[in-house]
């Protein structure tokens, strides 16, 4: 999965999150993902495989998730509310999962994805017992981060 | 009456995006959440309804569940329906516009594409996104 497959989701991230904001989104090269970054919100969805389930997720800051609502609507920051964060950090995932699948055509990792669930609060983190990271990376959309994370469970 | 788009997205956000380009075309928007809220919309404004803009994944019944709805249905059979969707393969593509859809849109899109492709199926589109 971490070889194979990182590219086509880091590729999906970039384009997906592009495209909606018309941000310049750029991977960080050799991102440390033992440190513990701030997000307030993170969306997440279950992929399954033929072989293995995985949880794939991104997260971002509530500053971040805001502004990103804001360039894909058009809407004030000011006027977006909570539940529009929610369901933009949903829909992203959701597109980064059919861009990321249509790439992964034909290959073992080819996979079914659920509909998305948002998790909010301040500073969360998500425990996996299996602590089995495929892929974790950070992106710079604009000067803001987002984290992209995909675990085997 | 001006002309009215249905958009049909489980995500709030997309519909605020579909409201921002019918704005631009001085079209109305007409929302539903989901499948049933879809039918039920159709139900009381398929006289108004010049265009509806279909996601294809929603909880519930899913686009293509409606779309084959609204096909057999004498009410409905003459609403073109665009699909917007994540679904990119070629054999889903295929299949919408087997089952009727007139267009087929991939998120990710730009509001310039959205608005292109609605364009496009009142027959003044350039091409397809």
């Amino acid at each position: 999965m971490k070889n194979l497959c990182g590219n086509c989701f880091a590729n999906s991230v970039i384009q997906v999150v592009s495209t909606m904001t018309g941000f310049d989104v750029q991977e960080v090269e050799n991102y440390d993902y033992e440190c513990t970054e701030e997000c307030d919100i993170w969306s997440l969805t279950f992929l399954k495989t033929v072989e293995k389930n995985y949880v794939m997720s991104i997260g971002m800051n509530k500053k971040t998730a805001l502004i990103i609502t804001s360039y894909m609507t058009g809407i004030l920051p000011e006027d977006i509310k909570d539940e529009d964060l929610r369901d933009s950090a949903c829909e992203l995932l959701n597109m980064i999962a059919g861009k990321a699948k249509a790439c992964l055509k034909n290959t073992k990792y080819y996979f079914a994805a659920a509909l998305p669930m948002a998790i909010t609060g301040d500073n969360v983190l998500i425990d996996y017992k299996t602590k089995k990271i495929e892929t974790y990376k950070k992106f710079l959309c604009g000067d803001m981060g987002l984290y992209f994370k995909i675990v085997s469970v | 009456m001006g002309v009215k788009l249905l958009s049909v997205d489980d995500s709030s956000v997309v519909r605020k995006i579909m409201k921002g380009a019918a704005e631009v075309l001085d079209y109305e928007l007409l929302e539903a959440c989901d499948g049933e809220e879809a039918l039920v919309v159709l139900e009381k404004e398929y006289e108004n309804v010049a265009l509806v803009m279909m996601d294809w994944n929603m909880p519930g019944m899913d686009g293509l569940q409606v779309l084959r709805e609204m096909k057999n249905d004498s009410r409905y059979k003459d609403i073109p329906v665009m699909m917007v969707t994540t679904e990119s393969e070629k054999e889903n593509i295929i299949k919408a516009i087997q089952e009727g859809a007139i267009n087929y849109m991939v998120k990710p899109f730009t509001v310039e594409e959205l608005i292109k492709n609605i364009l496009q199926c009142f027959g003044e589109g350039d091409g397809i996104y």
